[in-house]
């Protein structure tokens, strides 16, 4: 299994943009890019999405599974996949809750978290979780 | 016959394929369809139980089916 995503200065700024523009709510998004011949994910384009939860908007955040859908057809016919999720925790660290790790979709995917701490994006840590589920272990961003 | 698209993290459990044609004329008999071409797929649906997983989302012709939710 992969561990360790590459991402961009670029994609990083956009993810810690989100997630200080929708504090104190959570934010939550998408990562595209492909997968390289020594497992590293490389990520191509960011996909910042709307939180469409009703409630528990600050501990919480649901995506519409139609734009996740349409995220995986549009990133096909780029040539890419989606290989990963982002989002935020405000005033918590970026570290993977059991509520993460119970509802984490693929164990194939990188989990990327942000913290935000009073409106100000702090520590961005990677996640990836094992194939029996048990726990996330942290992945190196390069 | 129906056609399932898979997701970029699921194809390498599908010989590489993006879309599989299937039998069934309903969700449940297209999915048993596409476990027994593709055994190695089960466990990412299915839970030990056999139930599908919670975040799993069917959609057909567009229509969802069940929530992506965190």
């Amino acid at each position: 299994m992969a561990m360790s995503l590459r991402l961009s200065d670029r994609h990083i700024a956009v993810i810690r943009r989100h997630g200080e523009l929708t504090y104190p709510e959570e934010c939550g998004g998408l990562l595209l890019g492909v997968v390289d011949e020594d497992g590293t994910r490389t990520i191509r384009d960011v996909l910042p999405l709307e939180n469409v939860r009703r409630e528990s908007r600050n501990n919480r955040v649901e995506l519409d599974p139609l734009a996740y859908a349409r995220a995986e057809r549009d990133a096909a016919k780029r040539g890419l996949g989606v290989w990963g999720y982002y989002h935020s925790h405000p005033d918590h660290p970026a570290v993977p809750s059991l509520f993460d790790l119970e509802h984490a979709p693929f164990t194939e995917w990188s989990y990327l978290i942000v913290s935000v701490r009073e409106g100000l994006s702090e520590e961005l840590r990677a996640w990836v979780v094992r194939e029996d589920r048990s726990q996330f272990d942290e992945e190196k961003i390069l | 016959m129906p056609r399932i698209s898979i997701p970029a993290a699921l194809r390498q459990y599908a010989d590489n394929q993006g879309t599989i044609l299937v039998e069934g004329s309903r969700v449940g008999e297209a999915l048993s369809s596409l476990t027994a071409q593709y055994p190695e797929l089960k466990k990412h649906l299915y839970d030990k139980e056999g139930r599908l997983r919670s975040f799993v989302n069917i959609y057909v012709k567009l229509q969802i089916r069940r929530k992506l939710r965190r």
